[in-house]
């Protein structure tokens, strides 16, 4: 944007248009003036730019380009006013001139530019500069309309079309971003960057084929010696992005009959159909041998090799690629080994990919069951021919690793009865970790593999080995793909009841006592005469109070770790798990006691500090939090505007859940909102880098940013933000309903012309309390930042917004339905597979007479988790619901319902289904306490029953079933506490249970 | 035990957050994003079993051209207090050299240390073979120096160095170590990285006009 004026000050007096603005031409002073103030905002002279623009002004008070190029200077000083009084602070910027100023300035700005276009509407320079100013208040698409109208008038100027582009690139109108990079290519046909931008922008229109053909063209057009065929970085990524985009690319015409035959024996394997969807990966597994020479990124290469390989069936390649990867010591990357294992196995095309996009330590034998045959396999490869088996040399294995064990070797290494991967890579944790993964939990070997595993990790005192245990609770789970095709997969069991019954979990719970008894009685392992320090029996304590955290076993777990604590007072990871377990178990205020005690051993470390400041603020002791963070935040600003400024979103979410929770809900959209803000930024971010990224040649790393900016809105931590504002706006549409002005009316049952005029009526109320509302219009305008290539992150958001409105007023007062709605619009559209979203958006939409995306939310969330207790509850309010209001009309919608509703209620009256559901409960002695809970509340809405039969589906529990938390059983009681006197009793039951549960609860029935 | 692997775009805002709970030294957003634009193949991660990041490098090359030879810096270094004690740091120091080394050229790397950082010291001194190049007075917001460190690769040591992936960092990472290190950026979050990054998009401008 700087530059745009070189341009600029050329055409000042170039064009001789007759129609244009009063003294045009500017004589040759003027117009040397002119130039000056263009090198002036340049140079960022603001000062003496102004003062060049006013000597013009002086004699000619009209000229439309000299006006525009003083309200852009203008522009660019208040800008700079506001960065300054940010960075001071919010506080005394000692002038007086600070915010306020900024925006009077601003003001100032934008009338000389329209007065300056309004001068000369057919100066090219004036609608660019128009555009910039739009752009710089990020009003993108206004700035995008001005560039178009300066290029009407001057249809080649590089520059506008380069902002043009990048504004249609950062708004992905990918088709005109496309177009106007062809035009800058045509323009200027000798640049590398031109090439390789337009290449980029025909690939993310979708095309991949055009896209090489581009790539194809740029390469042309170069040398055989030119540095594009060298081994350098920006060729090697070049390269390795056509790969990408070759893969990517469709064969349907470039491969003609003959072509397969090569193909297939260049393939050497089973797959060599033409139409099998895998021409552009033959062919770019082709062009990766053409590039081998050049490419730097050997990881990147073998990687995409690879997946190329496997894809492709080519599963001997797909070994040797593996091996090469493990000697470059990626053995560590458990994705290397999810392939190993697809080509061990020789599995099909799905299978690869399914495996391809696992997270974490996930593989195949983690992702689904595997056959005896194929363990088989995979034990050999691993750990060579002792591994492998059946059930008899299991048992071999087995009785020849006790014997090492009674050797005395069995702390060390178990690698000497091995060979495959383990023996060769004697050093991969990874190695050694997946072999676990590969023998089946009832087996003998398990069990002492397992022994081998955890004795190591005890004896170095690895305080993460209960968690990295916990993810060997699998448990199988049969999916049905269509109609007919069954299959299964793994879950990992997360609940305690789960859990606890795992033949892994009882494996361990066994492995551990006994370790556990024999440390106690003479410092040694069973079965073994190595003595170990005392702190092995502390480590196997922690490790057996895990296990009794996992599965909601609060009391034994807290004896355990006190014992810890005893034996090793100054050890933080203790605090820290004992902090843990008194959350669950109910204490939260000691839980916060305990960690912040923990947090005084070590006061250089940061985790410690952050976990009992979010302790602190689960607690709700919000000062004590403040000031427990503060001491890691740094202290020339408020330390919640340095935690803003360093997008701290973990302690805003916890902050403000902490407020939400007390009630202050102004306060609390703020800090939720300020989440949403850091999002917004995010997504800014990544102007800077359309061009940067062509310069750097990082393209697929660019691509994958386009991508991933394009999917922020469903991230999780912004989901989170946004569901709780969410929430807190229905919430407040619920309390107070009499002050509810800006409800939109049940717009279902009206003609269109009703409707037309109800929605006129209701979008000008809802007009008049914005704009009443200080201005605000939106909250996000507010703090908005005005992000320029020029000064940058400089002026990101710092909203000096802040200290105006501690108190969230100005967000209470917006119309709360209308936020929910647009909240929930962003979730369900970018995050479709999260229930919670369409929950909500069957809230709002309920509230806001939508019946039929009413209805699709709960067909929606049906599709996700069929067996939800939130959907379940909405199946019944909406039936409820329906049954209010079929009277009063019969419009489509409600053709639509009647057929549709009854559906997810498996054609049942709201009686029937509600008793189906009881008796599903019933017949599932594990079935979840927020399920009983919703079930009973149905219930007493369908009148079945009593209240004491609905409240002992609730009691029959036991507690013994899934979803037994502090949370669910507080809304147990209260659900009994609804029932008034006739729920006394069931609540002192319900109370007992609790205790017996739960039993450091504190402030439970108050 | 965690999976090491290369860092992708979609796991800067978990970098992000990991950075937030182990140091004080802490960056925008767009300052990652400028960190894997540019040198995609020196991040890298570990990943917990559910696919959490625990701890990560973030990593680049010298920018300035003109300063030879071609040389990394660590510019931050952290794993989360509950995974310790199983040799990530060490594991994500090497990959992150590797990378250096195989796709940029680069011969030796750098980083900033606190001098009261035993453990951090001792994990770059003794397992990475670091070496105190000089000492920066008051380089930390709190007045702290800083150790700069280097190490030069050689050759044939980088080749062993490969095959040794996490387990002798895990051997001696036994007393407890971590490595977490950060850079102090002037201002906040490295804007003038961040800026470095808009003046060479206006470069690029002004070379095509």
């Amino acid at each position: 944007m700087t530059t745009t004026t070189t341009a600029a000050a050329d055409a000042a007096f170039i064009d001789n248009n007759p129609q244009a603005g009063q003294g045009r031409p500017l004589p040759k002073k003027e117009s040397d003036l002119f130039k000056n103030v263009v090198k002036f905002y340049e140079s960022k002279q603001y000062k003496k730019g102004i003062k060049a623009a006013d000597a013009i002004l002086k004699r000619y008070p009209n000229h439309g380009e000299t006006l525009c190029m003083k309200g852009l200077i203008v522009n660019a000083m208040a800008n700079a006013a506001v960065v300054f009084f940010a960075q001071q602070g919010g506080g005394g910027g000692g002038d007086g001139d600070g915010a306020g100023a900024g925006v009077d300035k601003k003001k100032e700005a934008v009338e000389l530019v329209k007065k300056g276009l309004m001068m000369d509407m057919r100066s090219h320079v004036c609608w660019h500069v128009y555009g910039l100013l739009h752009r710089s208040s990020q009003n993108y698409t206004e700035a995008i309309k001005a560039y178009k109208q300066a290029l009407r008038i001057d249809s080649s100027n590089l520059q506008i079309l380069r902002d043009l582009g990048l504004l249609q690139i950062q708004m992905r109108d990918l088709h005109g971003f496309r177009d106007t990079r062809l035009k800058i290519l045509t323009l200027r046909p000798n640049s590398k960057v031109h090439w390789l931008t337009y290449a980029v922008a025909v690939h993310v229109t979708g095309d991949a084929n055009g896209a090489v053909g581009v790539l194809d063209s740029y390469m042309d057009t170069l040398d055989k010696d030119c540095v594009e065929f060298q081994r350098n970085f920006e060729a090697s990524e070049l390269a390795m992005y056509k790969n990408w985009v070759l893969a990517e690319s469709t064969t349907t015409t470039t491969i003609p009959p003959t072509g397969d035959a090569a193909a297939a024996s260049v393939a050497g394997q089973e797959d060599n159909e033409p139409n099998d969807g895998l021409g552009g990966i033959r062919k770019a597994l082709c062009h990766l041998d053409e590039i081998d020479h050049i490419v730097v990124d050997r990881t990147g290469f073998l990687m995409t090799k690879l997946s190329y390989q496997l894809q492709l069936g080519q599963f001997d390649g797909a070994k040797e690629t593996v091996s090469s990867l493990f000697e470059r010591g990626l053995t560590e990357d458990y994705r290397v080994h999810g392939a190993y294992m697809c080509a061990l196995l020789k599995c099909d095309k799905a299978t690869c990919r399914e495996v391809e996009k696992l997270k974490g330590m996930s593989t195949l034998a983690t992702l689904r069951p595997l056959s005896e045959d194929e363990r088989a396999i995979l034990l050999s490869a691993y750990y060579g021919a002792s591994g492998g088996g059946g059930g008899g040399e299991e048992d071999d294995g087995f009785a020849k690793a006790s014997a090492n064990g009674k050797d005395g070797t069995i702390n060390g290494d178990s690698t000497t009865t091995m060979s495959g991967l383990a023996s060769t890579f004697p050093r991969s944790m990874a190695i050694k970790r997946i072999y676990l993964t590969l023998l089946s939990p009832g087996c003998n070997q398990f069990k002492w593999a397992i022994d081998q595993y955890c004795r190591r990790q005890i004896i170095k005192g690895v305080p993460s080995l209960g968690s990295d245990l916990s993810s060997l609770y699998l448990v199988e789970e049969k999916l049905q793909a269509g109609t007919s095709y069954e299959f299964t997969r793994y879950r990992l069991a997360k609940d305690p009841i789960d859990i606890k019954a795992h033949a892994v979990y009882s494996v361990l719970v066994e492995l551990v006592d006994a370790y556990i008894v024999s440390l106690e009685s003479d410092g040694t392992f069973p079965d073994d005469t190595t003595k170990h320090p005392p702190s092995a029996l502390v480590w196997a304590w922690y490790l057996r109070s895990v296990l009794y955290e996992q599965a909601a076993e609060y009391g034994p777990a807290i004896s355990l770790i006190n014992k810890c604590i005893d034996h090793t007072p100054t050890a933080v990871d203790f605090y820290e798990l004992k902090s843990r377990v008194l959350e669950s178990g109910g204490d939260i205020q000691l839980a916060a006691d305990v960690v912040n005690a923990g947090r005084d051993l070590d006061h250089q470390d940061r985790y410690i500090n952050n976990l009992a400041t979010k302790t602190l603020l689960r607690a709700g002791r919000e000062d004590e939090a403040t000031k427990c963070i503060a001491l890691f935040a740094r202290h020339e600003a408020p330390v919640e505007q340095n935690l803003y400024d360093m997008q701290c979103t973990w302690f805003e979410l916890e902050l403000a859940d902490c407020l939400r929770r007390r009630g202050a809900l102004g306060r609390s959209l703020r800090k939720y909102m300020a989440v949403i803000k850091h999002y917004e930024v995010f997504h800014e971010d990544q102007f800077d880098f359309h061009m940067y990224c062509i310069r750097k040649v990082t393209l697929r790393s660019y691509c994958k940013l386009l991508k991933f900016e394009d999917e922020l809105w469903g991230l999780p931590i912004y989901g989170r933000a946004a569901e709780e504002i969410i929430r807190i706006h229905l919430s407040l549409i619920a309390n107070d309903a009499n002050a509810k002005t800006g409800d939109e009316p049940d717009y279902s049952g009206m003609t269109p012309a009703e409707r037309k005029k109800a929605k006129n009526i209701a979008r000008k109320k809802k007009k008049a309390l914005t704009d009443g509302g200080s201005g605000s219009g939106g909250g996000s305008d507010t703090t908005s930042k005005n992000m320029n290539a020029k000064n940058g992150a400089k002026t990101k958001s710092k909203p000096h917004a802040i200290d105006e409105d501690p108190e969230g007023n100005e967000l209470l007062s917006l119309d709360h339905l209308d936020e929910a709605k647009k909240f929930a619009a962003v979730l369900v559209r970018h995050a479709p597979r999260r229930i919670s979203a369409w929950a909500l958006q069957f809230d709002v939409s309920i509230r806001r007479g939508k019946v039929l995306l009413a209805l699709q939310a709960l067909f929606k969330m049906k599709s996700i988790d069929s067996d939800d207790h939130g959907l379940f509850s909405r199946i019944v309010e909406f039936s409820q619901y329906m049954s209010l209001r079929t009277s009063q009309s019969n419009s489509a919608a409600d053709h639509v319902l009647s057929s549709e509703f009854p559906k997810l209620m498996n054609n049942e009256t709201l009686a029937g289904f509600v008793k189906m559901a009881m008796e599903a409960v019933k017949a599932d002695s594990r079935s979840s306490l927020p399920m009983r809970i919703a079930v009973a509340r149905a219930m007493l809405a369908a009148n079945l029953g009593c209240s004491t039969e609905a409240a002992s589906l609730i009691l029959s529990s036991k507690l013994n079933v899934r979803g037994v938390t502090v949370e669910s059983c507080r809304e147990a009681l209260a659900f009994m506490d609804a029932l008034g006197p006739d729920g006394n009793d069931s609540k002192n039951q319900m109370m007992m249970l609790i205790t017996t549960k739960f039993p450091f609860a504190k402030d439970f029935g108050k | 035990m965690v999976s090491i692997r290369m860092a992708e775009v979609t796991d800067l805002i978990e970098m992000q957050q990991c950075n937030l709970w182990c140091l004080p030294e802490n960056y925008q957003m767009k300052y990652y994003f400028y960190h894997l634009l540019s040198w995609p193949q020196l991040l890298w991660v570990a990943e917990d079993y559910d696919g959490r990041i625990v701890g990560y490098v973030l990593a680049k090359m010298e920018e300035d051209e003109t300063k030879h030879p071609p040389h990394g810096h660590i510019t931050s270094l952290a794993v989360l207090r509950t995974h310790r004690k199983r040799g990530i740091a060490t594991a994500l120091m090497r990959r992150s050299q590797i990378e250096m080394e195989s796709v940029f050229q680069a011969e030796y790397v750098s980083l900033h240390v606190r001098k009261s950082n035993r453990a951090a010291f001792h994990l770059y001194n003794e397992t990475l073979r670091y070496e105190i190049h000089d000492i920066e007075r008051g380089y930390y917001a709190d007045g702290e120096d800083a150790y700069d460190m280097r190490c030069t690769f050689k050759k044939s040591m980088a080749v062993n160095k490969i095959m040794d992936s996490s387990e002798e960092g895990e051997k001696e990472d036994n007393d407890g170590e971590d490595g977490n290190c950060g850079d102090v950026v002037d201002d906040d979050s490295g804007e003038s990285d961040v800026g470095e990054v808009a003046r060479a998009v206006e470069r690029v401008q002004l070379d095509k006009s």
